[in-house]
């Protein structure tokens, strides 16, 4: 308690104080009114003193100031007023006449009830105006570079609660800077394991190796993958932390792409690799298949050549008829066996070829007929064949000897599955094609083989006219059969329609279009005619052999005959004006037989040449050279020379 | 004629004082008191009081939200919710509730002004 | 007067915690003027506890460092009370009382005044209120801002002697969208314990017109 002093003294020191005093009635009129008051608002205290506090020419300020005055008159409590969050209670100036900045207290003095209120105002321009060039500054850096920074930026304090976010951050993330503030950072993290690490070093001013990878969840719950990096500053004695987040999700996105890609990628090789197997495997026996089938032409002319005396001597022995009877059916026998045979390479050819279709109209019930003669010893015993063609059937629009060889493979394919035994049905039909349907409506033949086999599932009926496809090993059946099959119904324009039940048995329809009226007759079908003739025949064939038995048949036809080995030979008999007729082989060594046939319509144009061929060269042939399939028997050689005339 | 007065404050204090009051003003009405709004309202719904006098500031439901619930119960029942807390939400939360505010430290002259406004509501109302 | 020294009935503890109540609403209003928005103090418990009980709530509870507002107050009692919450609140607090909007910069520099103000509406709102109702005068000191743990603040330099009953009192403040838990803590000597329970023995005396248990009509 200060002692009394005289009221000099008390005077003297109010106004030797270097902040304001003012002192406020319960009235809220000035009592007293210092001289540091005086200078700071201009106001004297003559003209103070007295009046209400309200009634000076002070700012709007004032009247939070004497609220604050009377609460603490009626409550008897002080009160302290910053600047800080009351700026400018009184309009103050320095001595320099700059803005004062102040702090106020209000206290109520005296014993209760107080009459008076002491009001005390403390200058504080200059710790505030430093504040303030340093928060600017900050302020203006901090925006410069924080607010515009793409990446988020976040301020923690050193208990991770978020203090601060820029633009970026709210932008990013999808909350607002108020859904922000005040929480802890680790509450928008997905997993705040490894940041928990990293954030308990950075605080503790220790070493850091950023970034730490984050995942962040937005506002929308989708997750935002970042590169963190963080470091720590002091603010008063205060440790903050600022983290900035850098987007890492394109790269996540493309490192995923690139891993699914990675895993698929064997997945991918593998499938490649064993696709490529598979095709080389293809390659592998489709060329085998090529050579197979030129050595098979190779063979098959041969076999051709060896069975024109066979067939030839045969049939002349069989048209003799001076053998006993026994010995006559050991002929005839013999005869039918090379007829086969001679038939089973022509397939045979055919199949190694792959010859332009020759459509003719053909007669299902011979084609099956043929075909059975020639399957029934292929069949086996346990399989039986039945066949059911329907009379009075129409010709069919078809090449022959496709068809046959067709056939064939469906009878072959059909006892392949039937592995213990059962029937084999090859019937021929009319049929009937509505619209709605791939092929053009109208009427067409179905020649179809249905066997009892094992049948197929519905994904290898699916596959089964694929070319290559077999269910067969490798090396057993080619695969080509259907697809070539498919591939023949669709060039004559009908098609090739699959139906099967597992375990109960395949069947295959072929559908043909019915031949219109000009259709040429199949060739091959033709019979052969006796017919005896006279004259000198020129004889060229390099076979002996063959030219023997063909030089055979000539005589027994009541020609005389020149043989000769070459075509060059032949060449020197040309001018004998005693020869009626020139039948040559085709395939000889130097000049072949069609080149001799143009020699020969050159030299002497009225002379016939009759070129012999094998079945597989007859196409080499110019289409106006009359020309003879061997092997033959007489009968045809007499046709053949026949149409010569 | 005598009237209940339903006292609720978990401050006995508090009700002493109130009680005090109405002691001076009307000596002859029932008192009932409870000490939390549960309490209030099970009392309320047993034997049903004329007036309330609430606490705003109580743990648990406050007397805001009590003040509502008289009012759903009875609505002719006047209430008046007491509270140190003049903030203007304050105020008007309590109107809203269909209540009066009085400032705490009850006064003797501010429980005389609304008791008169209450009486004459309740005879209005035909009690 | 009678019962153990420092000691307060169950109605004395009660008249108290209704005289802080009516004090921190007070304040909220000072508060609200501030803020332009409805501002809810509360304080929904007081206890007497021994020192190393007020420490231990404190060290367990937040566990960190904490802020402290502190003042002295002098008359016919005396001690220190202190206004304490968790530093990580201290931001929100005044991001709170200066409206949310200010850069973290001006946030940090503002803090000292902003909290110191606060608080000083706060303890002075308490005290005033009880100063009052108890008829008696109060000198409060201006605020002053300490940081710490809880131990700390239980040995501050004299005056007064902080003696061994703490009142803990816990305070809730909503404003702003923000809860914010924190605690007021008042240490007294021990004839400035005893007498605050003669003076609030008047006052139920004088509230209620009944005698209180214990109390001594003659004294």
């Amino acid at each position: 308690m200060t002692p009394p002093a005289d009221h000099d003294l008390t005077g003297a020191l109010w106004d030797a104080l270097d902040s304001g005093l003012v002192v406020l009635d319960r009235d809220l009129h000035i009592v007293v009114w210092n001289s540091w008051m005086a200078s700071a608002t201009g106001i004297s205290a003559g003209s103070a003193i007295g009046q209400r506090l309200a009634d000076l020419p002070l700012s709007a300020g004032v009247d939070k100031l004497l609220a604050a005055v009377t609460s603490a008159l009626e409550t008897g409590a002080s009160r302290l007023l910053t600047h800080s969050l009351h700026p400018a209670l009184l309009p103050l100036k320095t001595r320099t006449g700059r803005r004062l900045i102040h702090n106020v207290t209000v206290r109520p003095i005296g014993e209760r009830p107080q009459r008076q209120c002491l009001v005390q105002i403390v200058d504080v321009t200059v710790s505030a105006e430093r504040e303030a060039i340093l928060r600017d500054r900050q302020n203006a850096r901090y925006d410069a570079v924080v607010q515009h920074a793409a990446d988020p930026i976040l301020t923690m304090d050193d208990q991770g609660v978020i203090q601060l976010v820029n633009a970026a951050a709210t932008r990013e993330l999808g909350f607002t800077s108020a859904e922000m503030l005040g929480r802890p950072l680790t509450s928008f993290l997905a997993d705040a394991e490894d940041w928990g690490f990293a954030w308990d070093r950075v605080v503790a001013g220790d070493e850091v190796h950023w970034p730490v990878e984050l995942a962040v969840r937005r506002k929308d719950k989708t997750l935002s993958y970042v590169d963190a990096s963080a470091s720590r500053w002091l603010s008063e004695a205060r440790v903050f932390v600022t983290a900035i987040f850098n987007d890492v999700n394109e790269r996540r996105a493309a490192a995923a792409e690139l891993r699914s890609l990675n895993d698929t990628l064997e997945e991918r090789v593998k499938a490649r690799t064993s696709d490529l197997e598979r095709a080389h495997e293809q390659l592998r026996q489709s060329q085998k298949m090529e050579a197979v089938g030129q050595l098979t032409g190779g063979i098959a002319h041969d076999f051709n050549n060896l069975l024109t005396p066979i067939l030839g001597g045969l049939d002349i022995l069989h048209r003799r008829g001076t053998a006993d009877g026994r010995a006559n059916r050991l002929i005839d026998g013999a005869l039918q066996s090379a007829e086969r045979a001679k038939t089973l390479v022509q397939r045979l050819l055919a199949f190694a070829r792959q010859q332009p279709l020759q459509t003719s109209a053909v007669d299902l019930a011979h084609v099956v007929q043929a075909m059975t003669e020639l399957v029934g010893s292929t069949l086996g015993p346990r399989i039986r064949l039945v066949t059911d063609i329907e009379p009075d059937l129409p010709k069919a629009l078809a090449d022959p000897n496709q068809l046959e060889m067709a056939l064939l493979n469906l009878a072959v394919n059909g006892r392949d599955a039937m592995i213990d035994g059962g029937t084999l049905t090859v019937s021929a039909k009319a049929g009937v094609v509505d619209a709605n349907h791939k092929l053009t409506p109208g009427a067409y033949v179905v020649l179809s083989v249905s066997d009892t086999g094992s049948g197929m599932d519905a994904e290898t009926l699916a596959r089964a006219v694929e070319p290559f496809f077999s269910t067969k090993e490798i090396g057993k059946g080619t695969g080509l059969g259907l697809s070539m099959i498919h591939g023949l119904a669709a060039q004559l324009g009908g098609a090739l329609e699959l139906s099967s039940v597992v375990g109960v048995g395949t069947t295959v329809d072929m559908w043909l279009p019915i031949a219109g009226e000009g259709a040429p007759v199949a060739a091959a079908l033709v019979e052969g005619v006796d017919e005896k003739g006279a004259g000198l025949v020129l004889l060229v064939d390099d076979e002996d052999f063959v030219r023997a038995s063909t030089a055979e048949m000539l005589m027994d036809l009541g020609y005389e005959v020149i043989e000769v080995t070459s075509a060059k030979a032949a060449m020197q008999h040309l001018s004998d004006p005693r020869l009626k007729l020139v039948v040559t082989d085709h395939l000889m060594p130097g000049m072949t037989g069609a080149e001799f046939a143009r020699a020969v319509q050159t030299q002497r144009p009225k002379l016939p040449v009759l070129v012999i061929s094998g079945y597989a060269e007859v196409e080499d042939l110019a289409p106006d050279l009359p020309r003879l399939i061997k092997p033959f028997r007489q009968s045809e050689l007499s046709a053949s020379l026949a149409a010569l005339r | 004629m005598t009237y209940q007065i339903l006292i609720v404050d978990d401050s006995k204090l508090a009700r002493m004082a109130v009680i005090k009051a109405l002691n001076a003003l009307h000596p002859d009405w029932t008192r009932v008191e409870a000490t939390n709004a549960e309490e209030a309202l099970a009392l309320a719904k047993q034997s049903p009081p004329d007036i309330a006098l609430v606490d705003f500031n109580m743990p648990g439901r406050d007397g805001l939200a009590l003040a509502g619930d008289f009012r759903a119960l009875n609505p002719d029942m006047p209430v008046a919710v007491i509270s140190a807390n003049l903030q203007q939400e304050v105020v008007a939360q309590a109107s809203e509730a269909g209540a009066s505010f009085l400032p705490k430290p009850l006064t003797q002259d501010a429980l005389e002004g609304f008791l008169a406004s209450a009486v004459e509501r309740l005879k209005a109302a035909g009690k | 007067m009678s019962g153990a020294l420092g000691d307060l009935d169950e109605l004395e503890l009660d008249a108290l915690t209704e005289l802080v109540n009516i004090g921190v609403s007070k304040a909220a209003l000072s508060l609200r003027e501030m803020v332009k928005e409805q501002v809810i103090l509360s304080v929904p418990e007081l206890r007497l506890l021994s020192r190393n009980e007020a420490i231990g709530i404190l060290s367990g509870q937040e566990g960190g460092r904490l802020v402290a507002v502190h003042q002295v107050f002098e008359g016919d009692i005396n001690g220190r009370v202190l206004l304490i919450f968790p530093e990580t609140k201290s931001l929100e607090l005044v991001r709170a009382v200066t409206g949310g909007e200010l850069p973290l910069e001006d946030i940090i520099e503002l803090e000292q005044e902003a909290l110191a103000e606060t608080g000083n509406i706060i303890l002075n709102g308490c005290l005033a209120t009880i100063a009052n109702q108890l008829q008696r005068t109060l000198k409060m000191s201006l605020p002053e801002i300490l940081r710490g743990e809880g131990p700390e603040f239980f040995e501050l330099e004299p005056p007064p002697e902080s003696g061994h009953v703490v009142m803990f009192l816990y305070i809730n403040f909503a404003m702003q969208k923000r809860d914010i838990k924190g605690y007021i803590v008042m240490l007294m000597d021990l004839p400035s314990l005893a007498a605050l329970k003669g003076l609030l023995a008047d006052y139920i005396h004088r509230t209620t017109g009944e005698p209180t248990l214990g109390h001594d009509a003659a004294s």
